[in-house]
Parts: C-alpha cells; sequence; structure tokens
C-alpha cells in the first residue's frame, strides 16, 4: 500500500485538473495530481481544437455572449456563472499560453478579430483555433505539469473518496501498473474527471477514460447532481463501420454556406442547416429517423457538394482537404471512401453523445455543495450549459473554473485530519475483495449491457416506456454486478479497471435515466417524443439529484434564478 | 457480412511469467475493420485479461500504437487482416501485454525542463507571436512512442540517448519563440550525434521528424 499526503488532490489530468493544480501550486501548495490514463491524454487532447475567446473590437460583447449562452442553454443555465463565466472569458487564453500551449493569430501575430470564427450558437465571431489542435493542448497539459513541483500519480484509478460525515479527507486508489492500492490523505480534494460520454460507447466521440467517474464519486459523498438529462450529442457522427460509429466528423457550422441535411428520401430536413445549435441539428436527424426516414445505418445525409461551388463553401472545403481540418477528412474516406472524401457523395450521420451539461453543483469558486473540502471543476460540473453547450466554451471553461478552484482550496487550506488506521483497512479491504472475484458476469459483459441500455432507453429520443426499461435494465445490471468474474492478477488487471468503471457508471446513469423521466418537455439536448414541446410554464426548473441512503434518490425541482435574461414571454 | 480470420497477438503477463508468448485468436472481420475492433473482439468475446491501450479511436490521442507484423500502427485506423501479427512497440518496457510504460521517459525527459522556459514575462497579453510552422507541425506530436519503436538505437534501459521523442519534444521548444534554453546543447547531451547517417524512426502521424528535427539539430551541431 502506497499512502501519500499533501494539501490539495486533483483527480483528473485533463485541462480543468491541471489548472486547478498548477494554480494551487504556484500558490505554495502541495499537489498531488491523480489520473487514470497519463496526465494530458484524455479528452481534453482529443478537443476539435475551438476556443472562445470574446470578440474584441466589439462593445457589448459581454451581454451577447452571455445571451448567446442562455438562449442556446434555452434558459436552463445557472445565470450567476455564465456572467462570471464571460467576464474571465480572456483568462483561459492567458493561462493555456502560460502553460505553453497556442492559440491562433491573424498574419500579423496578433490575437484580433480577424482570427476570430463563429461557431453555431453564437451571434458574433468570438472562437479562436488551436493550430495544432488537441494534441497541441495535451502536451500544453504535461509541460505545465513538468514545470511545477507537482506529484503525479499516472495510471491510478481513484475508487472511493475518503469520508467522514460531510467532509472530504482524501481517496482511495489503485496503480494499476504497480498493481498496488494508493491511499492518498489530504486537506482538499478535487474532482475534475470531465464527463461520461462512454456510458454512451460506441454512440460517443469522448475517450475510453471518460466513464463518469466523477459524478459517482461526488454523489457517494453526499453532492448533488444538476438536470442529469442534458447530454449533448455533436450532430455529425459516423455511422458505420462498427470501430468509427460515433466519431464526430463535423459541427452544424462545418455543413458550410450551401450544404443540406437531407432524409433519405432526398428532403432537406433543416434548411440553414450551419447556422444552427448543435440541439437544434442533433434533435432534427434524430426525429427524421424515428420518422423512418433515415439510412439503412440509421442516419440520415449531409450532401455538402454544392458548397465547392460557393465562395464561402469552396474556402470551408479548402480548410476540410488541405487545412485544419484534414484529419477528418481522412478518416471519412477511411470510413466511406474516397467520393464522400472529395464531398462528391453525401456522408450518413447520426448524433454522438458528446458533452455532459448536467453535474456536480458547485459555486463559483468550485466549492461542492454540501460536502466540505470538496471542490469541482470542467465537465464533470453542472448547470452552466443549461441544455445546450455552445461549442468552444467548455475549453475555456475548464480553464477559468480550474484556475479558480485552485485558488480557493489553497486559500481555504486547513488543517488536515489524519485517517486512522481502521478507516483506510476498510477501503483497502474493499479493493482487494474485488480480485479473483469468482461471481457469474464478466465486468466487460455487464459494462457493454448498460451501455447499451443507455443508448437504447435513455438515448436521444426518450419516451417515458423506454425511460421505465431504461430504469429496469439498470436496477438489474446493478444486481448482476454483486457477482463479477475478475481475475486475482495485481499488475494492469482490465477486469479490475472494469468492475470499478462500472461500479462507477451505475448511480451516474440511475440519475440520467431518473432525471430524464421526470423532465416532461423536450428542451436543450432533452428530446421526449411523448412531449415533444418546450414547456416554460411548468419546466423553467432544474432537475436536483442526490443520494438518500445507501440505494435510494431524492430529485427536487428547483425553479431557474433568472437574474440576467428572461425567455420572452 | 464478415467471414473468419486469424490473428496472432504476443502476450506477456508480469504476474505469471517472465516471457511473452503468441496467442491466435479467431475473429470476425470484413474488409473495413480495424485492428481495434479485432482487440475488442477478442477481449470481449474470449479473453477480458487481453491488456491494450486505446483512447479517442480517432488518431488523436496516441494510445493505441502498436506493432503489426514489426511495424508502428494506430490500431484505431489500421485495417485487420488475416495472419497479422500484433505485439507492443519495440524498445519499451511492456508492463503486460500490448501496454508498456511511459513514465520512466517522462522521468527522464523531466532532467531537461521540458516546457517553456521564458528569459523574461511578456509585457502585455495576449503576445504577439508568429510561431514557425515547424512548432505548430511539431506540437501536433500524439507522443504515442511508435517514433520510439521504430529506432535502432533507442533502449529505455540506457540514459545515454534520449530516441526520436525525446528530439521532438525539445524540437518544440527549440522552435518555441518564447523559450530560452539552448535545446541544441541538450539534444547533443542526448546523443543525437549516433542519428547521423540514419533516418529510420518514422512517425506514424505523419511529421517528418528527420527533415524538421534530427537534421537540422545535426547541422546546427556540425556548424558550431
Amino acid at each position: 500500500m502506497i499512502l501519500k499526503t499533501c494539501d490539495l488532490l486533483c483527480i483528473g489530468g485533463g485541462g480543468a485538473g491541471v489548472a486547478a493544480a498548477v494554480t494551487a501550486s504556484q500558490k505554495g501548495a502541495n499537489v498531488i495530481i491523480a489520473s487514470k490514463e497519463p496526465i494530458g491524454y484524455g479528452n481534453t487532447r482529443i478537443v476539435g481544437g475551438v476556443m472562445a475567446y470574446g470578440d474584441i473590437d466589439r462593445e457589448n460583447e459581454g451581454e451577447d455572449f452571455l445571451r448567446d449562452m442562455i438562449v442556446g442553454g434555452e434558459f436552463l443555465n445557472n445565470q450567476a456563472l455564465c456572467k462570471m463565466l464571460v467576464q474571465e472569458s480572456r483568462q483561459a487564453t492567458m493561462i493555456l499560453e502560460g502553460f505553453g500551449g497556442m492559440l491562433g493569430r491573424d498574419d500579423e501575430g496578433k490575437v484580433t478579430s480577424k482570427a476570430l470564427m463563429k461557431m453555431g450558437g453564437h451571434t458574433y465571431p468570438r472562437t479562436l483555433l488551436l493550430p495544432s489542435t488537441g494534441p497541441g493542448l495535451g502536451q500544453a497539459l504535461r509541460y505545465a505539469i513538468a514545470g511545477e513541483n507537482i506529484e503525479t500519480l499516472e495510471m491510478t484509478i481513484v475508487t472511493d473518496l475518503i469520508q467522514d460525515g460531510n467532509k472530504v479527507f482524501g481517496a482511495v486508489g489503485y496503480d494499476l501498473t504497480r498493481g498496488e492500492i494508493v491511499v492518498i490523505n489530504c486537506r482538499k480534494t478535487l474532482l475534475a474527471t470531465g464527463g461520461g460520454g462512454w456510458i454512451y460507447f460506441p454512440h460517443t466521440d469522448v475517450s475510453r477514460s471518460v466513464t463518469g467517474d466523477g459524478f459517482t464519486l461526488a454523489l457517494n459523498a453526499g453532492a448533488e447532481l444538476i438536470d442529469m438529462e442534458q447530454i449533448q450529442y455533436i450532430p455529425f457522427s459516423l455511422t458505420h463501420p462498427p470501430g468509427l460509429v460515433g466519431i464526430v466528423v463535423g459541427e452544424p457550422f462545418s455543413a458550410g454556406p450551401a450544404g443540406i441535411l437531407k432524409n433519405i428520401k432526398g428532403e432537406d430536413i433543416l434548411p440553414g442547416v450551419s447556422l444552427k445549435t448543435r440541439a437544434e441539428v442533433a434533435n432534427a436527424i434524430i426525429l427524421e429517423t424515428e420518422k423512418g426516414n433515415g439510412t439503412k445505418h440509421g442516419g440520415c445525409l449531409l450532401d455538402l457538394k454544392e458548397n465547392k461551388n460557393h465562395p464561402g463553401g469552396k474556402i470551408l472545403y479548402d480548410q476540410f482537404t488541405k487545412g485544419l481540418f484534414k484529419n477528418v477528412t481522412d478518416i471519412v474516406r477511411f470510413a466511406y471512401g474516397p467520393k464522400a472524401a472529395s464531398w462528391d457523395e453525401p456522408w450518413d450521420v447520426y448524433p454522438s453523445a458528446h458533452y455532459f451539461m448536467g453535474g456536480i453543483v458547485a459555486d463559483e469558486w468550485g466549492r461542492v455543495k454540501g460536502v466540505e473540502n470538496l471542490f469541482a471543476c470542467g465537465e464533470v460540473c453542472g448547470g452552466i450549459h443549461g441544455g445546450n453547450r455552445l461549442g468552444s466554451v467548455s475549453l475555456m471553461e475548464i480553464f477559468i473554473f480550474g484556475k479558480r478552484a485552485g485558488e480557493c482550496a489553497v486559500f481555504e487550506m486547513d488543517n488536515i485530519r489524519k485517517l486512522d488506521q481502521d478507516l483506510i483497512n476498510s477501503y483497502a479491504d474493499k479493493i482487494m475483495g474485488m480480485f479473483g472475484g469468482k461471481g457469474k458476469h464478466r465486468p466487460i459483459e455487464l459494462k457493454r449491457k448498460l451501455q447499451s441500455a443507455m443508448w437504447e432507453f435513455v438515448g436521444p429520443a426518450r419516451t417515458e416506456e423506454k425511460l421505465e426499461k431504461g430504469l429496469n435494465a439498470l436496477f438489474s445490471i446493478k444486481d448482476e454486478a454483486r457477482e463479477l468474474n475478475i481475475s486475482s492478477d495485481k499488475i494492469y488487471n482490465t477486469e479490475f479497471i472494469d468492475a470499478v468503471e462500472l461500479e462507477l457508471m451505475i448511480p451516474v446513469s440511475i440519475c440520467i435515466a431518473k432525471s430524464a423521466y421526470q423532465r416532461k418537455e423536450s428542451r436543450g439536448s432533452h428530446v421526449r417524443l411523448d412531449y415533444p414541446q418546450r414547456d416554460d410554464k411548468n419546466w423553467l426548473k432544474n432537475i436536483v439529484i442526490k443520494k438518500d441512503g445507501r440505494d435510494g434518490f431524492v430529485v427536487e425541482f428547483r425553479p431557474v434564478k433568472l437574474t440576467e435574461l428572461q425567455p420572452p414571454s | 457480412m464478415g467471414q473468419d480470420i486469424f490473428i496472432k497477438i504476443l502476450r506477456y503477463n508480469p504476474n505469471n511469467s517472465q516471457i511473452g508468448h503468441n496467442e491466435t485468436f479467431r475473429i470476425e472481420a470484413n474488409n473495413n475493420s480495424t485492428i481495434l475492433e479485432g482487440l475488442l473482439q477478442v477481449y470481449e468475446k474470449y479473453d477480458s485479461t487481453l491488456a491494450f491501450s486505446y483512447g479517442c479511436r480517432v488518431k488523436n490521442c496516441g494510445l493505441c500504437a502498436v506493432n503489426v507484423d514489426g511495424k508502428p500502427h494506430y490500431a484505431c485506423v489500421t485495417r485487420i487482416r488475416d495472419g497479422m501479427q500484433i505485439s507492443p512497440l519495440e524498445n519499451l518496457p511492456v508492463i503486460k501485454d500490448l501496454v508498456f510504460e511511459r513514465r520512466i521517459f517522462s522521468k527522464y525527459l523531466e532532467n531537461f525542463k521540458p516546457y517553456v522556459v521564458r528569459e523574461r514575462e511578456p509585457e502585455a497579453l495576449p503576445e504577439i507571436i508568429n510561431q514557425p510552422d515547424e512548432h505548430t507541425q511539431l506540437m501536433s506530436c500524439r507522443e504515442c512512442f511508435a517514433c520510439m519503436s521504430s529506432c535502432p538505437k533507442y533502449d529505455y534501459r540506457q540514459d545515454h540517448f534520449g530516441g526520436p521523442l525525446a528530439f521532438v519534444k525539445l524540437a518544440q521548444l527549440h522552435y518555441d519563440v518564447r523559450d530560452s534554453i539552448d535545446r541544441v546543447k541538450q539534444v547533443k547531451g542526448m546523443g543525437i550525434l549516433n542519428c547521423s547517417g540514419c533516418s529510420r524512426c518514422t512517425c506514424i502521424s505523419g511529421i517528418p521528424i528527420n527533415k524538421i528535427v534530427i537534421k537540422p539539430f545535426l547541422d546546427l551541431l556540425t556548424a558550431m
């Protein structure tokens, strides 16, 4: 067993966790960062390469940005958090470049409005490109950690937070490659584990490690999760071959000025597709295929051909074939062939689970509501994006909220509480007890069962009946998960990894299904076929869920505080 | 639909063996199937102790590089064929099956300040910067270690030769206009002179390592 002590433990090695860790370290704190993968090899590394900045030359940018976020989020957003984010928007750029990352510039090397692009749902251009795309960002995160005196626990999966009542004093994990239990005793703990898109595998574009661990760790500690039903789909992803299902090949903007989204009959199903939000486009495809107008692979057709005869469209085509999005073209060619890659044949597309708008309830300093000593930042937090996140905003968010959480954790440092050996042993025994399990079920079998139930019943097009089936499936998987078959190998035991992740995936999946069941309207990314309209009269409410006892959950409805902007009546 | 093919996977389990052995699996595949699909099939159907890494499934993350018939490839975007031999990347410390340890290299690299070290803080933010194209290209490195596998000289047990990935990492900083450290001196210390006359390291992500890393460094060193 490896025992560690520190001021701040950051769980998660993506942009949010690294920003918090580096900030706290620079302020003198003794920091440990734990990550399932090597630091910087998770979801932050595979971003499309866009980050919101704000339009420099416009007077009302702050108000416009705020309005875009709230209108885009269909008024479910926590408006106070949005306001704060917008006010600090440009800081994100400075933080990333301070790490050694690089954002796009104009021809003179300056960040001016010439370097900005406009993405779907934004009324003005305010997004910078990352010239080296996601991998450049991943490397900047590794630079940042190497440049500070931060201890890294890579390939370490956290299984539990250590707590007494509503106070957290550290975490227990397992170093997968060394095959040893790790116990970290700390003053403050921060969750920066990202979202949970892998719950929908293969219909997702997230990294394999994004299994929603932080949601469940927080729930178990007594935290609240807000609006878990709001899961963002990127509208255009591959529908085949099997290994590439869910891989994203475009955003609304990449439909271009002359691109057309068609059903199998060739009808235009969403005129002006390139200017719509992710939710609007994804929902159009979902509803069209539900009507039976989809392709044999279950998708719709994105016909980009006309762009080649359109001045603006031609620029986009060049970006896809020679420029920044060349990688996308490579993958389209690999999956659909050369004619699709040259836009002469339409692409078969369906939405892919991309981002969790819902998550842990935390304040503007990342303090988790209801749990002392626990912080959270990044995608694992909920509320700021409401029902739909605008493109390029989350990359900005992770750095701003990561920095704030890191600062606050240091500011509020208090005495450490030593863990007694009995408590440590009880957590360690639980982990060791998993090895060599002789139950009926292989963990991967239940993991796949959960993923397919989540996609089929709690996926993009929901009904009361489907959600009931989904919940039943989840409860039976929960029962089956008591009897797992796990090899007794200590080093890099993949069945153990699956088992830990499965155990963490079940509660968060139940929360998604329960929240989706409760929201009897369609809003943002939550589409209910049995309640197809948005219902502002009854549903300008956040759905908050937390644990009640060991196995139960309580659901609460809280009216959204419309302090900055009201929906049009 | 698919047809049955056979693939060989080099297995190594540190928990009960000192040496690796080949294991053959029958999987169902069609012309479009990828190696990653094959590995997942083995894992799901037959043996969930098979250790392999992957992340994004679309050659962005750099986690799934493996040797296929002796050459490095991304499992996610390489088509699978009957008779293929899949093994871990070469020259690296294997943890189990196809998974190798990256921390030893990270530790080695830490000796060279592998991050931007500025002489002075910028006066105004955001800075006015024109980075050379090489910098942008090198920052898109997947850090997948395939170049290390294809290098005839690199061995993780020996510190006197950093290997192509170390040279790429320092070249990123060499081209970064913000960085102030003499990276040329550092790569000399890492043994880059051994690369003279060799250009066998390959980047499976398309970075021309020899052209923008090895050769410019060697030229600078011989000009000194």
